[in-house]
């Protein structure tokens, strides 16, 4: 080889080696909104530039189409994006908007470190123009984590009832009456994946329906940015790193967009804490749903309404961060908000007697003696209301926590609060439109335990203000409001039968057996509990506990091996059956509600695979003008824009259409009526 | 030979803060049994250890690894373990508690120093801080004095504080850390010197701030407990 050719392949391997290096210290500009960003006219969004590796800053130049917005932003601040102690810079204009409907086009020049660098996005912008004459309502229902098998499961529970003469409202495989979301005459699916994560969480999903953008897991409203790194993804989320949580470019929800535009009373209801990321993607804008206080004070001073209230109903749980004594700034926000004439309420006795249009808060669950978080940036305990199945008080196994309602007994059911925010948003003085949001919480947080009972009664529940809401709707002079349930995620429980396990051993948890699977790739234990032996197909990790060759040898077919600390007790030598007969319930005809109990009960039996969310699809079903939009498939960011569309559109011809189609002419599903 | 076994038993008690050692145990079931993070764990260490991880997430030079151990809120996680993607390094472990605990024990007096973090229109944030030896540090969350629970421990390689607690070593702060004795190395059973060239913050001064929208004028001091 000659010296000349030595001396190139020495620099091409030079070359070769210290690109990457110079790549990633190659200075670069990126603009903070995903590749497909959409938005309406006139929402806010914060346009954010990231510059990196470059010692300074010049020469900005940013036009969306002809218009030059260079002068929206700030000054360049210095940052450190990445965690990687590289000279960046961060670049705002916070708040903008494109007030044109169309593709536009956002363009980012910029001289970074001597070198011209570039960026681009593409923004679809689509028209809102709500009717010039009576404006529509629009009410979201939420099952947090109602998935099929949730909807599947109240229906077989609250529908499978035995009357006084034995007849089953379930024979034969027909239901004499459906759940109220099955009788909406539209259904859809919604794609609920993230930008981080096939399996998303409720801040992420539900900032993908209240904005029409999808982020990432833990996300309320907000996007991702450079300096995530100082808190996300090291579990070190609290005061000193909250600055890093608030910086994140801001969305704005339909809510604040409604209100702010076009006097929209704005309301949530949930039985949750009321900060909990379902609700407070209505009302909150920062990257991590678990600070509290932040989400309670926009609650209070929303920063898309230049400081005022972001809603004129708040029904829940969790008053702590409201509190002064549980917040570290001991700022009294439940004070403040009856200072603008805000009502407050503290127990269904109280809700059931306001029947006006006063701006209404009402916490009616918090911890008997708030506290502020450790942290800097919650509350010491996040209480949300009492679950259904507790306020019924009906029985739980042993080995589940009992009702812990303490000073909190009386509590509304979630209906009673729809009623009342139903109420109270439509009876203005000048009765404006309104948009509510209603979320069945602990569908999710009883799911995620395991606990069986728990969630499939809080789905019954949440069913009971589907109707509420569809009473109410159905006796309007006009067809004015659009009605639409859907999840923002599911959950891992599936039905896989009927259990005749009878209330000795389904509230005896103590009878369990504990499994051992050993295998090359590690070793796990599990304690399967008597009621749940029916579920164990389910419950083991891994495997199917059956041996059928169609089941792939099941527990034989496993890598390693299985073994149960007793034999005789194995799942697979379990006597119930899982695959034949109905379920079975009595109703309490106080309480509306069916019992878990008793004599000739025959309870659904099901499984949970990870007692935790999960990547399928959700169900969504409408009703109301416009309620067409709902069909199909869909990512779940297009109920943003259906949900605009129908209060918006004129959809008189569709919702004809749609009345004949649900009309005896056509064949009707039995139960719907 | 007493110090040594005096600190190993510190170490050792010192554990629970940061894992369950047996993750063969029911999910619903809080774990038992614990381990103390040298970080100088491997990433085949820390699986045999703590099993897979939840969560998987890259970002810039990091890789985070995050588990749902015990018993933690559905949506939050219990270890978050940061390793350096260029070396494989663990660079720091966050515990979070989902109830608070006193963690009094692991942040002997005289060894640990308490930190300010200050925000415009925010009430003040502690932290308290204990040096160990190998560069680490050791962080309780949200407290500043004892007696005090806290729901956040993390330890860090100190060389990673620049990024991520920059107010923790802010420079011309008396250096309190002069005063630890050294103290041993339980796995290997020798005695290593405690790192004694950087110092807790002191001083009020600025800290980086990410944007116009967030800037929090923040500043920082630090002062010994005994100074509460």
């Amino acid at each position: 080889m000659s010296k000349t050719r030595r001396v190139w392949n020495a620099a091409a391997a030079a070359l070769l080696f210290t690109a990457p290096l110079l790549a990633q210290s190659a200075p670069s500009v990126r603009i903070l909104l995903p590749e497909r960003t959409r938005l309406l006219q006139g929402q806010l969004v914060d346009l954010v530039l990231e510059v990196r590796n470059a010692a300074a800053v010049s020469n900005l130049k940013v036009t969306a189409g002809a218009v030059d917005l260079t002068a929206k932003f700030g000054a360049p601040v210095k940052a450190d994006l990445d965690c990687d102690g590289s000279s960046d810079w961060v670049l705002r204009a916070d708040l903008q908007s494109f007030g044109i409907p169309g593709d536009v086009k956002l363009d980012v020049a910029v001289t970074a470190g001597g070198s011209s660098v570039t960026d681009s996005r593409n923004v679809q912008v689509r028209e809102f123009n709500p009717p010039s004459g009576p404006r529509r309502n629009i009410i979201l229902f939420i099952g947090d984590a109602m998935g099929t098998a949730y909807r599947d499961a109240a229906r077989l529970v609250s529908r499978s009832i035995v009357d006084a003469s034995g007849k089953n409202s379930f024979r034969d495989g027909f239901f004499d009456d459906l759940l109220e979301m099955d009788k909406m005459p539209v259904s859809g699916m919604s794609m609920t994946y993230g930008t981080d994560s096939i399996v998303p969480d409720s801040a992420n999903t539900g900032t993908a329906w209240a904005t029409g953008n999808k982020s990432f897991l833990n996300a309320v409203n907000s996007l991702g940015d450079g300096t995530d790194c100082k808190w996300r993804f090291n579990g070190q989320q609290n005061a000193a790193t909250l600055a890093f949580m608030s910086d994140n470019p801001r969305v704005e929800n339909l809510w604040q967009y409604l209100k702010r535009r076009f006097s929209y009373r704005t309301g949530i209801v949930t039985t949750a804490a009321v900060t909990d990321a379902t609700p407070a993607v209505q009302g909150a804008y920062i990257g991590y749903r678990q600070a509290r206080y932040d989400i309670a004070r926009q609650y209070r001073e929303n920063p898309m309404l230049n400081g005022r209230p972001a809603f004129d109903l708040i029904l829940g749980g969790g008053a702590d961060p409201f509190t002064a004594a549980g917040r570290s700034d001991k700022r009294d926000l439940i004070a403040e908000f009856q200072s603008l004439g805000y009502r407050y309420v503290t127990t269904a006795t109280e809700l059931r007697n306001i029947n006006y249009g006063q701006p209404t808060i009402g916490l009616f669950k918090g911890s008997p003696s708030p506290a502020p978080g450790s942290n800097g940036i919650t509350t010491a305990a996040d209480v949300n209301m009492d679950v259904a199945y507790d306020k019924l008080k009906l029985a739980r196994p042993a080995s589940e926590p009992n009702a812990a309602l303490g000073a909190f007994t009386d509590q509304p059911m979630l209906d009673l609060m729809t009623q009342k925010a139903i109420e109270v948003l439509s009876t203005g003085l000048t009765s404006p439109p309104f948009i509510l949001m209603v979320e069945g919480a602990s569908i999710d947080k009883q799911s995620h335990p395991n606990q069986a009972a728990g969630t499939i009664w809080d789905t019954i529940e949440f069913d009971k203000a589907v109707g509420v809401a569809r009473s109410w709707a159905s006796k309007r002079p006009a067809r004015d409001t659009v009605i639409v349930v859907t999840a923002d995620h599911d959950q891992s429980m599936s039905i896989i039968g009927v259990s005749n396990t009878p209330d000795a051993e389904y509230f005896n948890r103590t009878k369990s057996e504990k499994v051992a699977i050993k295998t090359t790739l590690g070793d796990q234990d599990f304690t399967v509990y008597g009621d749940s032996f029916s579920n164990n197909r389910a419950a083991l990790p891994f495997i199917n506990t059956s041996t059928t060759a169609s089941n792939n040898g099941g527990v034989a077919g496993m890598p390693g091996t299985f073994t149960p600390s007793n034999p005789a007790d194995t799942p697979a030598a379990s006597t119930y059956s899982t695959y034949s007969g109905s379920p079975a319930y009595k109703l309490d005809a106080a309480t509306g509600y069916p019992v878990n109990s008793g004599a000739d009960i025959r309870r659904i039996a099901v499984g949970f695979r990870t007692g935790d969310h999960t990547g399928s699809s959700v169900p969504v079903t409408a009703e109301g003008p416009g309620a067409f939009l709902f069909t199909g498939y869909m990512d779940q960011t297009d109920i943003f824009f259906k949900m605009a569309t129908a209060l918006s559109a004129d959809t008189t011809e569709a919702d004809k259409l749609l009345d004949t189609i649900g009309s005896n002419s056509y064949p009707r599903t039995f139960g719907k009526k | 030979m007493k110090t040594t076994i005096v600190l190993l038993w510190a170490l050792l008690t010192a554990a629970p803060v940061f894992s369950q050692q047996d993750v063969r145990t029911d999910p619903q079931v809080s774990a038992e049994g614990f381990k103390w993070f040298l970080l100088e764990e491997t990433e085949l260490e820390v699986r045999r250890q703590l099993g897979q991880p939840v969560m998987v997430a890259e970002f810039g030079e990091y890789r985070s690894w995050q588990y749902q151990l015990g018993g933690v809120e559905h949506d939050e996680f219990s270890h978050a373990l940061v390793f350096r993607k260029s070396d494989g390094k663990l660079v720091s472990v966050s515990r979070n508690f989902d109830h608070a605990r006193n963690v009094d024990e692991f942040l002997p007096e005289g060894e640990t120093t308490t930190h300010w973090f200050h925000s415009a229109g925010q009430p003040d944030f502690g932290v308290r801080v204990r040096k160990l030896t190998g560069g680490r540090v050791l962080i309780a969350v949200g407290v500043s004095q004892r007696g005090q629970t806290t729901s956040q421990l993390v330890l860090m390689r100190e060389s990673e504080l620049p990024h991520f607690y920059p107010w923790l070593l802010s420079p011309g702060t008396p250096d309190r850390a002069h005063s630890r004795r050294p103290v041993e190395h339980p796995e290997a059973g020798a005695t290593v010197e405690g790192p004694q060239n950087r110092s807790p913050a002191r001083g009020t001064q600025s800290v980086e701030a990410p944007s116009p929208k967030a800037a929090t004028g923040a500043t920082t001091h630090s002062q010994t407990p005994e100074e509460n």
